[in-house]
C-alpha cells in the first residue's frame, strides 16, 4: 500500500520564478507576430506553460510524500561468550530463515548486525557476518589488533541487489563503514553484553523512510547497559527470540562469599558456590592465603546440575587481611570455559595488632618477639625468603620489620610493593642494622632506601683502610638491552658509593679484554661515569684476559683493601681461573662474582667467588644488579660498621620514648653507618653521631630506621634491660599503620568494571560528619595508585567511583580528616574476578519479555509474524525531477511540433 | 533556529542525521538524503532537564557516518560544559554556540539537597543543602526549606560570584515526606532553583513489656520514646513483635524469647547469663566509653540498689562495672538476638529519676533496631536511576513519569532500575499492578501505556492525562501510600553553570560544505528554463523564422 499523503517543496524560493515567467509567456503570445490559427497558438502556449511550470518545479524541489508500510527489520544477533556453539547454530538458522522469509515477501529488507559489549555494523549479508564469525577465536584472547575488524562489520562486497532495487531515487542508506576500518576498539571479545547498545544501533541503523522494526536473538544476560529502559525509549518494536539455554558442560565456580570484616578469634563461615550444567567430580581447591585448606589428596566432589555449596569454617586469629580463594579443577570434559574457575574474597579481622618481623636467623628473634608480645603486639616471623610477594599479603600486618635483610634478597616488585604500603597505605616499615642491612645490604637507591629515614652513603672517615675496587663487566652480545644498562647504572652508583681515598677501575670484555677507566680515584666520579655510559654490547665471552688485567692492576695498587667484582651472563672461553683466583686471593685480593640469568656459568663463578674469598650472587632479574653491586661495594669498604661498644645519645628528645630511661640504657656493640636525611627526626645517635634511631613520614605511613639490631650480637645487653619491650613497643607503635576507623562505615558495590565506594561517617555521638575532606587511594592489582577526592552527597555520606577494569585485588585506604585536624582512615580490599559474562545464568526470559513489552514487540514470535505488517506507515519521499524533466522535454517537442506545422492548412 | 540552518546547509547529494544530546543519546533521524524530515524531526525537539552528553553524541555521531574525509558533526549548543573548548580542535566538528560566547548569564542553583534519617534520635533527619552562584555578580535572596509544604527553615543566602555555601538542616518529622528546597531568585534558569529530597517515614516501634508487678517509671520512660507503642503483659511472648522489642523487668522464663531482648532487674539467671549474690556497695565505678548504649549517659558514682554480678560466659561487653568488678549492665549478641541487661532495682534507687535513665533507654532502642540513618537518595536527572527495593520473582516493576505515562523498571536483585529520567520533580515507584490501581484512582487509563513508546515524553490523550499530569507535577498533591516516592533533581554545578566553556572568538555560522549547492542538472534546468523563455520571446517576435 503506496499512497500519497502529501508533498513538499526543498527549495520553495524558486517558486518565485514563476511570477515573470508566466506573464513572460503570456505578454509575448499578446504580441506574437506569428500568423498560425488562434487555437494553435493557444495550444502552444498551453504547452510553453507546461514546460516553463515543470521545470521550475523540479527547481524548486517538490518531493511527494508517500506513505509506505515497507519495513526494515534488523535482527541483533548476540555473539558473547556465554552463547555456546548449539546456541549459536540456533542463532544462525533463525536468521537464515529470516534472510529467506524476508527474501520471498514484498516490502520487506533486512539487516543483521552482530553483537556482545560492542556492536558490529549492520550488514545485510548475513552469510559474510558467519564467516567473519568462523575466523575469530572462540576463547577470550587479544584481539589481532593489525586486522580487528568487528564482529558483523559489513564488507565492501556487500552484493544483495535486492536492497538497491527498492531504493528510490532520494537514497537512504545505513551506514557501511569503510574498508579496512573498524568503528570502536575491540579489545577484549566477547567477554561482555551490551544488549542496551545493540538495541539502540539496531534503531538508529534503520532510515526515517522505513517502518522500523528490531529482532533480538539473545540469551538475554547482559553485563552493561539497561537494555529494557533502551528498549522503552526506543520507539521501535522489539521482537525478542531467546536462544536455547547453555548444553556444553560447563562448571563455574560462582562465588567464595565470606564476612568481609571479623574479629580475631570469631568463627565464620567461607561458602563456596559452584554452578554446574551436568553432573561431574572433580576437585574444589580451597585457598587461604597461598596455603590450601584441608587434604591435598582429598576425594573428587561430585557435582549436580545447579548450585553446589560448600562450606568451611574458619577463624582468623594471627592477621589482619586474609585472602580465602576457591579453585575448581579437574573436572575434564565436564567443564567448557575454564577462565570462570577461580574465585575469592577478602576478610578483615580487627584485634590486636600485628607485625611481620623478617629475619634471617629467626632463631635469634624470641627476645623481640616476647617483649612486643608482652606489649599486646603479635609478631609472625619469617626468614628472608618470607618477604611478602603481593599487597594483599602485606596489608595483614600493620608494619614490617627487616632485620638484618639484605636488598638483594628481594625482587624490585617486592621493593615496590613495600613502599606503595608505607605511601599509600600508611603502613609501618622499621629496617634494623646489621651486616645485611642499610648500605651493608645493597640498599644504596633503591625503592626502600627512598622511604628509609637514612642515606646508605656516607663520608668515609679517614682512618678507615683504603680500597682499590675493578668492575670486570661482561659486554658481549647477549648483554644488550636492558642487562648492559643496568650493569652500567650499577658501575657507577658503585663509583659513587667510594670515598676519594679509595680507588677504581672499570674493565669490560667480550672476546677481549677493554680497560673503560684504568684504576683511578673515586673521587673523579664524572669522569669514570661517562667512560662506563660508553660501553656498548657486542661480541662473544673471554673472561679471562679481563680477570687477568684486573689482577694486574689490583697488584700495582697500594691501598690496603683489594676487590674484583666479576659480572657475566654467558660461559666464557676456557682460562685458568682456579690458578687466577687462588693468585689474587694470595695476593690478598678478593673476588665475589654475579651471574646473571640462568645462561652463565654458575658453577666457574661459584668456583672463583670461593677460591678468591668472596661471595658469589646469582641475579635472575638484571633489575637486581645495581643492589648486588652496591652491597658489595659497601661490604667490600669495610667501613659502614662500626662494632665499637658505645652508648646510645638522646638527640631530640619525643613522645614516643616518654616513660623510657634511655639514661640508663646499656651498651650496644656495634651499628651501621648511615647518614640522616634532611628532613628526618634524628632521635638517637651513636658516641660518634652516628645516627641510632630516626624516623619520619613517608607518605601516609612512617619509617623507622634502627642502625644496631635487637638480637644478641650488637643488643646482647639490651635483651636484659627491663625498658627493652617497651623502647620497642612504643617506636613500633609510632611506626604501624594508625587505623582508627571509629564511626566509618564502607560499602564497595561493583559494577560494569567500576567500584562505587560509599562511606558513611559519623561521629562519638552519632551525628553525621559533614564537609570533611576525605581521599581513596586505591591501589590496583599492578600496583597502580590513584587518589580519588570523595564527595560528599548527603548527610554524613561521602561518594565516588573507582574503575576496576583489571582483574585481582585492590586495595582502597580511605582517609577523613575531621575538623581539628583529627584524622581516620579504614583500609578495605575488593577482589575482582572473572568478567561477568563468563558466569553461567540460565537464559533470561524475563528480561526478554521485558523488552518486547515495553517496546510493543513480541516475545518468541513466529518468523512468519515477524516480517508481516501491522498497520504501521512511514513517509517515504520521491524526488519529482526526473519526472518533471521528462514532462518538460515532451512538452518542449509537442511545442516545436506546434509551431513549425500548420495544422490548419493540412 | 540555527540547527534548522545547517539542515538548509545541505547540499543535494548530502546525507543528514539528528542526534540530541539531552538526558540521553538519541538518533531522532536515521542517516537521510531528505533534509526536510530532518527539519521536522527539529521542530519536536523538547528540551530535557538533564545534563548535555555531547561527547556521547559525538561519538554516536560518527557512528553514523564513518568516513572521517567527508564527516561534519554540526555542534549546535551553548557550549556549557566541560571540555567544551578543547571539541573546536577536532577537524571533523564544527562549533555553532547558539549564544555569545561572551555572555555571562546569572544564575544560582541549588546544587545538592539530600536528606536522611538521624543514627540517634528515632524521629530526626538532617537535611543537607548546597547552593552555588555561577553568576558574575553577586547575589542576596532566600532559601526556604519545607517537608511536605510545611515550613522547616528559611536560610539567607549572600553569595559573591563563583561562592558556594552549604546548610545542614536538622529537625524531627515522624511521617516523613518531601522536603523541598527553594531559592526566591529571579536567575537565567528555573529548574536549579528548586530541590527535592525524600524522608523516609519512621515505622511505629511496637515495645512488650513483661512485668509481674507494675513499674510507672519503666512504662512512662518507654513511652515517651518516639515512636513507642508499648503493650505491658504479664506473659512473656515466645518472640519479639516484629520490627520491635520485648523488655522482660523482674521475669525470667525458662525459655527466653527471641528477637531484641531489654531485661531490667533480673530475678533469675538464665541460660544467657547467671546471677551472683548482690553487690555489696553497687556504686558503678567504670563505664564503657565506647558503647553506643552510653553516650550522654553518665552514672559512674550512681547507686544502683538491688544490683547483682552477671556473669555472662559467651562474647559479650560489660557496660557498668561495680567496685567489686561485678558486672551490673552487659550487652551481647546472642543467637536469639541482641540482649541487654540491667541488674538494679528500679523501685529502691533514684536510677528512675536521672535524666541519663531514658536516654539509656533511648540509646537501648536505638541499638536495638540498628538504625542505619535511612535515606532514600535524590537522583540526578540524566542518570541511570536504581532504587533498593525488594522485588517478589516475575513481579514486573513500573513507575510514573511528570507526564503520567507508565515507564517499565527493570527489577533484579533487590534493587530497582529506572534507566534515565528527564525531568526533575517526584517521581512514584511499585509493583505494575499497584502503579495502575493507582493511575486508575487519578483517572488515568487502568493499563497505560507500555504502548505509548512513540511519544514517551507527551500525554497520550491529552484530554485524560493532562489532569492526571497536573496532579503529578503537584508536589502538594497527595502520594499513594502504596507506591515510593522518588526525588529528582538537576543538581549538577556543571548544568547550572551557564558561562560558555568556548574562549572568545571560537565557534562560527553555518556554511556548506562545499561552493556547490546543487547537481548539474538543477543548472541544467535552470539554463534550460532561461533558454526557453528566451526562445518564445524570439519565436513570437519573429527575430528567427
Amino acid at each position: 500500500m503506496n499512497e500519497v499523503i502529501g508533498w513538499q517543496w526543498l527549495r520553495p524560493m524558486w517558486l518565485w520564478l514563476l511570477v515573470p515567467a508566466l506573464p513572460w509567456l503570456a505578454l509575448y503570445y499578446v504580441r506574437s507576430l506569428s500568423d498560425f490559427a488562434a487555437w494553435q497558438r493557444v495550444f502552444s502556449l498551453l504547452l510553453r506553460i507546461v514546460v516553463v511550470s515543470a521545470l521550475i518545479m523540479a527547481l524548486a524541489g517538490l518531493i511527494v510524500l508517500v506513505g509506505t508500510e515497507r519495513q526494515m527489520i534488523v535482527v541483533a544477533i548476540d555473539r558473547s561468550q556465554s552463547i555456546d556453539d548449539a546456541a549459536w547454530e540456533s542463532a544462525m538458522k533463525t536468521a537464515r530463515d529470516l534472510r529467506d522469509a524476508v527474501r520471498d515477501a514484498e516490502d520487506v529488507e533486512a539487516r543483521f548486525l552482530l553483537f556482545d559489549q560492542t556492536v558490529g555494523q549492520p550488514s545485510s549479508d548475513v552469510e559474510n557476518l558467519f564467516r567473519q564469525v568462523a575466523h575469530q577465536p572462540n576463547t577470550a584472547s587479544q584481539p589481532d589488533r593489525e586486522s580487528d575488524q568487528p564482529i558483523g562489520t559489513a564488507t565492501a562486497d556487500d552484493d544483495d541487489d535486492s536492497v538497491n532495487e527498492r531504493r528510490t531515487n532520494v537514497t537512504e542508506k545505513t551506514p557501511q563503514p569503510q574498508s579496512g576500518e573498524s568503528a570502536y576498539a575491540h579489545d577484549e571479545p566477547r567477554q561482555g553484553t551490551d544488549i542496551a547498545l545493540a538495541i539502540r544501533t539496531a534503531i538508529a541503523s534503520i532510515p526515517p523512510s522505513y517502518v522500523p522494526r528490531v529482532v533480538l536473538l539473545s540469551d538475554g544476560n547482559t553485563t552493561r547497559g539497561d537494555p529494557i529502559v533502551s528498549a522503552a525509549s526506543g520507539g521501535v518494536p522489539i521482537d525478542t527470540i531467546p536462544l536455547p539455554d547453555r548444553t556444553e558442560p560447563e562448571v563455574q565456580l560462582a562465588s567464595v562469599s565470606a564476612p568481609a570484616q571479623v574479629r580475631q578469634g570469631e568463627p565464620f563461615y567461607v561458602e563456596v558456590t559452584v554452578n554446574a550444567t551436568s553432573a561431574g567430580e572433580g576437585h574444589v581447591d580451597v585457598y587461604r592465603g597461598d596455603v590450601l585448606i584441608g587434604d591435598a589428596n582429598a576425594k573428587k566432589v561430585k557435582l549436580k546440575p545447579g548450585s553446589n555449596q560448600f562450606r568451611v569454617r574458619q577463624t582468623v586469629t594471627d592477621q589482619r587481611q586474609v585472602t580465602f580463594a576457591a579453585r575448581a579443577r579437574g573436572f575434564g570434559d565436564a567443564d567448557t570455559l575454564l577462565d570462570n574457575n577461580e574465585s575469592s574474597a577478602l576478610v578483615t579481622a580487627a584485634g590486636r595488632p600485628k607485625i611481620l618481623l623478617i629475619d634471617p636467623d629467626t632463631d635469634q628473634t624470641d627476645s623481640f618477639r616476647w617483649a612486643l608480645d608482652e606489649q599486646r603486639i603479635d609478631v609472625e616471623v619469617r626468614p628472608t625468603e618470607g618477604v611478602p610477594r603481593s599487597l594483599t599479603e602485606l596489608q595483614g600486618y600493620e608494619c614490617l620489620v627487616l632485620s638484618n635483610v639484605p636488598a638483594t634478597a628481594m625482587t624490585t616488585r617486592q621493593m615496590d610493593i613495600i613502599r606503595t604500603y608505607v605511601q599509600d597505605l600508611g603502613g609501618g616499615l622499621v629496617m634494623l642494622g646489621g651486616d645485611q642491612s642499610f648500605g651493608l645490604g645493597g640498599y644504596y637507591r633503591t625503592q626502600l632506601e627512598e622511604i628509609l629515614p637514612v642515606r646508605s652513603n656516607f663520608e668515609k672517615e679517614r682512618e678507615k683502610p683504603s680500597l682499590a675496587m675493578v668492575l670486570v663487566i661482561d659486554k658481549s652480545g647477549s648483554m644488550g638491552g636492558e642487562k648492559i644498562e643496568l650493569a652500567k647504572d650499577a658501575a657507577k652508583a658503585a663509583v659513587e658509593l667510594l670515598g676519594p681515598r679509595d680507588s677504581i677501575g672499570v674493565i669490560s670484555f667480550d672476546g677481549s679484554s677493554y680497560w673503560v677507566s684504568e684504576l683511578r680515584s673515586a673521587g673523579d666520579r664524572g669522569y669514570i661515569s661517562d667512560q662506563i655510559s660508553t660501553i656498548q654490547a657486542s661480541g662473544g665471552t673471554n673472561m679471562y684476559p679481563a680477570m687477568s688485567d684486573a689482577y694486574e692492576a689490583l697488584n700495582r695498587a697500594s691501598a690496603k683493601l683489594k676487590h674484583c667484582i666479576l659480572l657475566t651472563d654467558g660461559i666464557s672461553s676456557p682460562g685458568d681461573f682456579e690458578g687466577l683466583s687462588s693468585e689474587m686471593s694470595a695476593s690478598r685480593m678478593t673476588i665475589s662474582t654475579v651471574a646473571l640469568g640462568q645462561g652463565a656459568s654458575e658453577e666457574l663463578l661459584q668456583d672463583i667467588a670461593r677460591l678468591g674469598g668472596g661471595r658469589y650472587y646469582f641475579c635472575d632479574d638484571p633489575q637486581s644488579v645495581p643492589q648486588v653491586f652496591a652491597k658489595e661495594t659497601v661490604e667490600a669498604s669495610k667501613s659502614a660498621i662500626n662494632e665499637l661498644p658505645f652508648l646510645p645519645q638522646l638527640v631530640r628528645p619525643t613522645r614516643v620514648l616518654e616513660g623510657i630511661e634511655l639514661d640508663l640504657a646499656p651498651l650496644l656493640l656495634g651499628y651501621v653507618v648511615t647518614r640522616p636525611k634532611p628532613t628526618s627526626e634524628f632521635v638517637l645517635a651513636s658516641e660518634a653521631g652516628d645516627p641510632l634511631l630516626v624516623w619520619w613520614q613517608y607518605g601516609l605511613g612512617r619509617t623507622v630506621a634502627f642502625t644496631s639490631d635487637a638480637k644478641a650480637r650488637w643488643a646482647a645487653e639490651w635483651l636484659a634491660w627491663p625498658d627493652f619491650g617497651p623502647f620497642w613497643a612504643q617506636v613500633i607503635r609510632h611506626a604501624m599503620r594508625k587505623s582508627d576507623s571509629q564511626g566509618i562505615f564502607v560499602e564497595l558495590q561493583q559494577r560494569d568494571g567500576s567500584a562505587r565506594i560509599v562511606m558513611d561517617a559519623v561521629d562519638d555521638d552519632g551525628l553525621f560528619v559533614n564537609e570533611s575532606e576525605t581521599v581513596a587511594t586505591v591501589i590496583g592489582p599492578r600496583l597502580k595508585t590513584e587518589k580519588i577526592q570523595l564527595q560528599q552527597t548527603a548527610p554524613g555520606r561521602y561518594e565516588a567511583t573507582v574503575p576496576t577494569a583489571q582483574q585481582g585485588a585492590y586495595q582502597i585506604d580511605l582517609a577523613q580528616t575531621r575538623l581539628g585536624n583529627q584524622s581516620v582512615r579504614q583500609t578495605r580490599g575488593l577482589v575482582v574476578g572473572y568478567p561477568d559474562e563468563l558466569r553461567l545464568r540460565p537464559i533470561n526470559r524475563t528480561t526478554l519479555q521485558q523488552i518486547a513489552t515495553s517496546s510493543g514487540g513480541r516475545f518468541e514470535p513466529a518468523l512468519d509474524s515477524v516480517i508481516q505488517t501491522d498497520g504501521r506507515t512511514a513517509r517515504m519521499p520521491l524526488a519529482m525531477w526526473p519526472y518533471l524533466l521528462m514532462t518538460a522535454i515532451a512538452a518542449f517537442i509537442a511545442d516545436v511540433a506546434m509551431r513549425r506545422i500548420d495544422l490548419t492548412t493540412s | 533556529e540555527l540547527a534548522s540552518e545547517v539542515v538548509q546547509s545541505v547540499r543535494d547529494g548530502d546525507e543528514i542525521s539528528l542526534v540530541s544530546a539531552g538526558s540521553t543519546v538519541s538518533v531522532v533521524v536515521g542517516t537521510t538524503d531528505f533534509a526536510p524530515a530532518v527539519a521536522e524531526a527539529i521542530k519536536e525537539l523538547t528540551p530535557t532537564d538533564g545534563p548535555t552528553r555531547m561527547i556521547e553524541a559525538i561519538e554516536t555521531a560518527r557512528r553514523l557516518a564513518l568516513d572521517d574525509d567527508k564527516r561534519r558533526v554540526m555542534l549546535v549548543s551553548d557550549f556549557c560544559f566541560e571540555g567544551a573548548a578543547k571539541l573546536g580542535d577536532q577537524p571533523d566538528i564544527d562549533l555553532l554556540p547558539t549564544t555569545d560566547v561572551e555572555d555571562q548569564p546569572a544564575n544560582a542553583a541549588i546544587t545538592m539537597l539530600q536528606v536522611r534519617r538521624s543514627l540517634v534520635d528515632p524521629i530526626g533527619y538532617s537535611g543537607l543543602v548546597q547552593v552555588n552562584n555561577f553568576g558574575s555578580e553577586p547575589i542576596e535572596c532566600r532559601l526556604t526549606l519545607k517537608l511536605d509544604g510545611s515550613l522547616v527553615d528559611v536560610v539567607p543566602v549572600a553569595l559573591d560570584s563563583g561562592d558556594s555555601m552549604r546548610h545542614v538542616v536538622t529537625d524531627g518529622s515522624r511521617q516523613g515526606g518531601v522536603l523541598t528546597a527553594e531559592l526566591d531568585v529571579e536567575d537565567a534558569l528555573v529548574t536549579d532553583n528548586l530541590a527535592r529530597a525524600v524522608l523516609p517515614r519512621r515505622p511505629p516501634i511496637p515495645i512488650t513489656l513483661v512485668s509481674d508487678e507494675p513499674s510507672l517509671y519503666l512504662e512512662s520512660v518507654l513511652t515517651a520514646i518516639p515512636l513507642v507503642e508499648l503493650t505491658v503483659a504479664t506473659r512473656v511472648p515466645k518472640t519479639s513483635p516484629t520490627g520491635g522489642i520485648t523488655v522482660l523487668h523482674r521475669i525470667v522464663p525458662k525459655t527466653l524469647p527471641s528477637g531484641p531482648l531489654l531485661v531490667i532487674d533480673p530475678q533469675d539467671s538464665s541460660t544467657l547469663w547467671s546471677l551472683s549474690q548482690p553487690v555489696a556497695d553497687p556504686i558503678v565505678v567504670r563505664q564503657e566509653p565506647k558503647s553506643p548504649l552510653l553516650p550522654h549517659v553518665r552514672l559512674t558514682n550512681v547507686v544502683l540498689p538491688g544490683g547483682r554480678g552477671l556473669q555472662i560466659d559467651q562474647d559479650h561487653v560489660p557496660l557498668l562495672t561495680a567496685a567489686d568488678g561485678s558486672v551490673l549492665m552487659a550487652s551481647l549478641n546472642a543467637a536469639t538476638g541482641r540482649t541487654l541487661v540491667l541488674s538494679a532495682n528500679l523501685n529502691d534507687g533514684d536510677l528512675p529519676l536521672r535524666i541519663a535513665f531514658p536516654v539509656l533507654m533511648t540509646n537501648a532502642v536505638n541499638w536495638f533496631l540498628g538504625r542505619e540513618g535511612d535515606i532514600q537518595p535524590a537522583q540526578l536527572t540524566g542518570e541511570r536511576i536504581t532504587v533498593a527495593a525488594k522485588a517478589s520473582e516475575n513481579e514486573s516493576w513500573s513507575w510514573i513519569d511528570h507526564f503520567g505515562n507508565q515507564r517499565m523498571a527493570t527489577a533484579e536483585d533487590d534493587a530497582v532500575t529506572l534507566g534515565v529520567v528527564d525531568h526533575t520533580g517526584i517521581i512514584q515507584l511499585g509493583p505494575t499492578r499497584r502503579v495502575q490501581d493507582y493511575l486508575a484512582s487519578l483517572g488515568g487509563p487502568k493499563a497505560a501505556s507500555a504502548s505509548n513508546r512513540n511519544a514517551p515524553d507527551q500525554p497520550k490523550t491529552p484530554g485524560t492525562l493532562s489532569k492526571l499530569k497536573a496532579t503529578l507535577a503537584d508536589d502538594d498533591a497527595p502520594p499513594s501510600e502504596t507506591l515510593r516516592q522518588v526525588a529528582v533533581n538537576l543538581s549538577r554545578a556543571e548544568e547550572s553553570d551557564l558561562r560558555p566553556q568556548l574562549p572568545a572568538g571560537q565557534g562560527r555560522a553555518v556554511r556548506q560544505a562545499g561552493w556547490s549547492l546543487h547537481n548539474l542538472w538543477f543548472y541544467l534546468a535552470l539554463l534550460a528554463t532561461v533558454l526557453i523563455l528566451t526562445e518564445w520571446w524570439l519565436y513570437q517576435r519573429r527575430i528567427v523564422a
